[in-house]
C-alpha cells in the first residue's frame, strides 16, 4: 500500500513537472523527467516496480504529449528491457552509475521513439525524432545526476529502495 | 556480495506487448482511447486549470474589447460581423474598379477565393491544456491532415487528423501548429508557432531571422503563403512584443486573431499550391 502510494505521488509529481515546467526551460534542460525517474528506480529500486512505474509513466506521456498512443510506453519499456540486466552493476556504482543509466536509457528510449514514430507516420521526418533524441540525451546528461541524488534520497524515505540498494547505502 | 539471480521478466514482456498493441492500433482508435482516458481525468485536470470553463470565459472576455475574440454569440458581435461583411463587399468592389482603372489584370479566382469547404464545429475537447475541435468534414470532402483553417478570413489553426466523415483541428495557439508568416509592414518572413502563455493569455511566437527586425507593437502579422496551407495575406494576429534571441534570431510575441475554442463554423483551405518564392534575377 505504502509502495503504491509512493509510486502514485512520484508519477503525479514528475508528470506535473514534465508537462508544466519542462517546456518553459532552455532546450538543454528539457529532459524527460518521467523516463529518468523510471530509470533511476530501475537502478536503485526493484526492477518489477520500476517496470510498472515506466509503464504508467509511458501511458501518462502518451495521453498528454505523444504523437501516437503507445509510442512513449514502448520506448520507455525498451530502455527498461535493455537496462534490466545491468541493475546490480548500477546499484554497486551508486549515483554515478544511475546517472549513466539515465543517459543510456534515454538514448535507447528515444531511438525507439524516433524510429517507430517515423515508421508509423506519427513523426513527419526522422530528423524530427533525432532532434528530440539529442535534446533529451543532452538534458539527461545535465540533470541526470542531481535527479539521481534526489530520487535516491526520496526512494529511501518512501521505502522504495531494493534490498541491494539498501545494503549499498548501509555500507557507506 | 553474491551475484544477484536473474529475475523473471514476465511483467516487462507483458507491458511491452500491451505497448506494441497500442502502437499498432489504428490512429483514429488511438485518439478515441486517448480522449476517453482524458475525459475520465477531466475532474482532476479541471482542478488544475484555474476553474476550467470559468477561466476560459474570463480569458475570452478579456480578449473581447480589442475585437480579436471569435465569440459571436451575442447581438453586438453579430451586428459587427454583418457590418464587416458589408464593408468587405464594398472594398472588394472598390478594389475591382481601381484595378480596372489601373489596367491591372483581375486576380485569378483561386487567389481571390481559395478552394475549400465550410465546416461546422461538432466537438470540442481539451487534450491536456490544448483545445482541439472536431469538424463535420473529412476525407470524403477533401479535408486532409495539414490543411489550413480560417475563421472570418483570419487564421484559426490546422487540421491535425482526418477520418472519412470528420476531422480534428488544433488552434493556432497549439504548440504543434506552425504557419509561415510575414510582418505586414516590416515584410520580414518567418515561422509562427503556438504554445506560449503570458499572464494567462495564450500567445504565439513568430521567429524571424535578420540583422534588424523592426516589429512595432500592434503591427499586423499575416500569412506568407510559403507553406502552401494558407493563401498569402491572411491575418494571423498582432505583434505584442519583440525580443532579440541571438545574433540574427528574433522572437516576436503575437496575439492571435482567433484564440478561443468557441468557434461554430470555419473554412478549411484545400488544394493550395505554395506561393512562389521570389528568386534573384540572373546577371546578364
Amino acid at each position: 500500500m505504502r509502495e503504491a502510494l509512493g509510486f502514485g505521488v512520484l508519477v503525479a509529481v514528475l508528470a506535473a513537472l514534465q508537462l508544466a515546467l519542462v517546456p518553459g526551460l532552455p532546450v538543454w534542460l528539457q529532459g524527460d523527467l518521467l523516463l529518468l525517474g523510471g530509470l533511476l528506480l530501475l537502478a536503485g529500486g526493484r526492477a518489477e516496480t520500476a517496470s510498472i512505474f515506466l509503464f504508467g509513466a509511458g501511458l501518462c506521456m502518451d495521453a498528454f504529449a505523444s504523437p501516437r498512443l503507445g509510442l512513449c510506453t514502448l520506448g520507455y519499456l525498451a530502455a527498461a528491457l535493455a537496462l534490466w540486466n545491468l541493475e546490480r552493476d548500477f546499484v554497486r556504482a551508486r549515483s554515478l552509475g544511475a546517472w549513466l543509466a539515465c543517459v543510456l536509457g534515454t538514448l535507447i528510449a528515444y531511438l525507439v521513439f524516433a524510429l517507430l514514430g517515423w515508421m508509423t507516420g506519427a513523426l513527419e521526418t526522422l530528423g524530427e525524432g533525432f532532434a528530440l533524441l539529442l535534446h533529451r540525451v543532452v538534458a539527461s546528461i545535465v540533470i541526470g545526476l542531481p535527479l539521481a541524488l534526489f530520487l535516491e534520497w526520496s526512494c529511501a524515505r518512501l521505502g522504495l529502495l531494493s534490498v541491494w540498494a539498501r545494503e549499498v547505502r548501509a555500507g557507506r | 556480495m553474491p551475484r544477484h539471480t536473474k529475475r523473471p521478466r514476465y511483467l516487462l514482456w507483458f507491458f511491452l506487448a500491451v505497448a506494441a498493441t497500442l502502437v499498432l492500433l489504428p490512429e483514429s482508435y488511438g485518439w478515441s482511447l486517448r480522449s476517453q482516458a482524458l475525459s475520465l481525468c477531466k475532474p482532476v485536470l479541471g482542478w488544475f486549470s484555474k476553474g476550467g470553463d470559468a477561466g476560459a470565459t474570463a480569458s475570452a472576455s478579456r480578449a473581447a474589447p480589442n475585437g480579436t475574440s471569435p465569440r459571436g454569440d451575442d447581438g453586438k458581435s453579430n451586428e459587427e460581423a454583418d457590418r464587416l461583411r458589408a464593408e468587405l463587399v464594398r472594398l472588394q468592389e472598390e478594389n475591382r474598379q481601381l484595378r480596372a482603372q489601373a489596367g491591372a489584370a483581375a486576380l485569378p479566382a483561386e487567389v481571390a477565393r481559395p478552394k475549400g469547404a465550410s465546416a461546422k464545429v461538432i466537438a470540442r475537447q481539451t487534450l491536456g491544456t490544448e483545445p482541439l475541435l472536431g469538424l463535420d468534414r473529412g476525407l470524403h470532402d477533401g479535408v486532409k491532415k495539414g490543411d489550413g483553417v480560417l475563421f472570418r478570413g483570419a487564421v484559426a489553426g490546422r487540421v491535425v487528423s482526418s477520418a472519412d466523415g470528420a476531422a480534428c483541428m488544433a488552434l493556432v495557439t497549439h504548440p504543434g501548429v506552425t504557419v509561415s508568416a510575414r510582418l505586414s509592414e516590416g515584410r520580414v518572413e518567418g515561422v509562427l508557432s503556438g504554445g506560449r502563455t503570458v499572464d494567462g493569455e495564450r500567445l504565439c511566437v513568430f521567429k524571424a531571422v535578420g540583422a534588424k527586425v523592426q516589429a512595432r507593437p500592434g503591427e499586423a502579422v499575416v500569412t506568407s503563403g510559403l507553406d502552401g496551407s494558407f493563401p498569402p495575406g491572411c491575418w494571423i494576429g498582432t505583434v505584442v512584443s519583440s525580443e532579440r534571441k541571438g545574433d540574427l534570431e528574433w522572437q516576436i510575441l503575437v496575439r492571435p486573431a482567433v484564440s478561443g475554442p468557441n468557434l461554430e463554423a470555419v473554412f478549411v483551405v484545400q488544394e493550395l499550391t505554395p506561393a512562389e518564392v521570389p528568386w534573384p534575377a540572373k546577371k546578364k
